[in-house]
């Protein structure tokens, strides 16, 4: 029996609580960051998800090193929810910055950014409609995929190791706090979705 | 009562002094300042400069009203892109600095505009917390900042008890109202948001409006003193009942087309008649 089961089975039997985490919440020094993380933060707050998670609200400044780390969490366990914040970015540094999300964490990103239709579609875990966020980065690869914007991928899931990765190429963040109930919807079924399949 | 009107209204190449000597001559009180508006007073403008635009002002025996910007429509502290957002703060910081200056105790902000790809509840949460933000350097510079109500411009705080809700949210005596009589069209009733939101008025925007005009091409809403829909001896009897003694500053579209300055002189006659309460 591998240290999972072992593990699971200890949970079922009630002899072993799960530890209810905070996620590490890495946002970059600017309002779009700062704005996504802070909601971020808020709805993890009404939420009693277990497991390793980090949150990368609205990054457009990820460096290799941190990419890198991230890779290594991920392998051993942890789940990161890399929201992409180059709606506003330059040309050099959205080409720059999704090259090393394809390098590190296996993603396929298309070659130019679009102009998001003004809801985006998540297919996963339920169908929800949520608002987009301006210009999307999008997916080159349907796989994995969860939420489309026009038809085009701009959400995906992907294994990495024991853990994983959640791609959110049309901001969530921001609407996660701002009333917006089906964005609240879709960012805790997301997350308890991840914790349920993983536990 | 005090009134003003706006530097925005000089006739065309009309300069600085000319303005002001005349607005002098047709009795108003002072003038409100539109930073970003003409070239006189933009963001570029040095401390020096502003100085020297304030002692030209005191020379003429006149005061600043408020000081005002034209720029919060293209850079908004509502705006989803953060480059956008720093620039606004950044003009607001300026105004407060400039107030300062001009030895006056309020400025102008439009906070928020909704769009159809901007969404009404990020907008609002924006707004509330940068303004949290500024209502600490409003403090600190002992000048008020009045949100304005562009109601049908902005599609955002369409109700006299929304906005003070908002403003209950902001929570700052320094973040207020700059109550505008004009732009309430077909969504209220000047005089009621007299009313609910009295003591927060910071300032008051006066002209008038044509409600069954809705807004195409070039027939603006907007027209002169009394020659629109707005009630205003109502108007005035509000203003009365809440105690509002403070500045009642003209924002008037320039309709004139002959002899430009008319309008100013006109605009005056109006707002001594409504503060006298002859109506």
């Amino acid at each position: 029996m591998t240290r999972r089961e072992v593990l699971r089975s200890a949970l079922l039997a009630g002899l072993v609580v799960p530890e209810v985490r905070r996620p590490a919440i890495l946002a970059e020094p600017h309002l779009l960051s700062e704005e996504s993380g802070k909601h971020f933060q808020q709805m993890w707050d009404g939420c009693k998800v277990v497991g390793d998670w980090i949150v990368l609200p609205g990054t457009r400044e990820m460096s290799a090193a941190r990419a890198v780390k991230l890779r290594s969490r991920a392998e051993r366990g942890a789940w990161v929810i890399l929201e992409s914040g180059l709606c506003f970015a330059t040309e050099l540094r959205r080409q720059q910055q999704t090259r090393l999300w394809e390098n590190a964490f296996g993603l396929s990103f298309a070659d130019s950014p679009k102009v998001s239709d003004l809801f985006i579609e998540y297919g996963w875990p339920l169908r929800q409609i949520v608002r987009g966020f301006g210009v999307c980065t999008l997916l080159e690869s349907a796989a994995g995929a969860i939420a489309q914007s026009g038809g085009k991928p701009v959400c995906c899931r992907r294994v990495i190791g024991r853990g994983g990765i959640i791609f959110l190429g049309s901001m969530l963040g921001p609407g996660l706090g701002a009333g917006e109930r089906e964005a609240e919807r879709i960012g805790m079924r997301l997350i308890e979705a991840i914790a349920r399949e993983t536990s | 009562m005090k009134k003003a009107i706006g530097d925005n209204i000089f006739p065309a190449n009309t300069t600085f002094e000319q303005g002001l000597g005349l607005l002098k001559r047709a009795g108003y009180d002072g003038v409100e300042l539109w930073l970003g508006e003409r070239p006189w007073f933009q963001m570029k403008t040095s401390d020096g400069e502003v100085r020297e635009l304030a002692r030209k002002i005191r020379d003429e025996g006149l005061q600043v009203s408020d000081v005002a910007n034209a720029l919060d429509w293209d850079e908004n502290i509502c705006a989803r892109d953060p480059a956008v957002r720093e620039a606004a703060m950044r003009h607001i910081r300026r105004q407060l600095e400039t107030a300062q200056m001009f030895g006056c105790d309020a400025i102008l902000v439009v906070a928020g505009v909704v769009k159809e790809d901007l969404p009404y509840n990020e907008v609002y949460n924006r707004c509330r917390d940068a303004l949290q933000k500024l209502g600490e350097d409003a403090a600190r510079a002992k000048v008020k900042i009045g949100i304005e109500n562009c109601c049908a411009e902005q599609k955002f705080l369409l109700s006299p008890r929304e906005f003070s809700t908002f403003l209950d949210e902001v929570n700052s005596p320094w973040v207020g109202i700059h109550l505008d009589v004009g732009n309430i069209h077909e969504t209220g009733f000047a005089e009621q948001w007299i009313e609910i939101n009295g003591p927060r008025i910071t300032r008051m925007h006066m002209k008038d409006v044509h409600k069954h005009r809705g807004r195409c091409g070039e027939e603006s809403v907007y027209t002169n003193i009394f020659l629109g829909d707005n009630n205003w001896r109502a108007i005035r009897q509000a203003m009365t009942k809440v105690n509002y003694d403070g500045w009642v500053i003209a924002e008037m579209e320039a309709r004139y087309k002959y002899a430009a300055d008319q309008q100013i002189f006109d605009t005056a006659a109006a707002l001594d008649r409504l503060t006298a309460g002859r109506l």
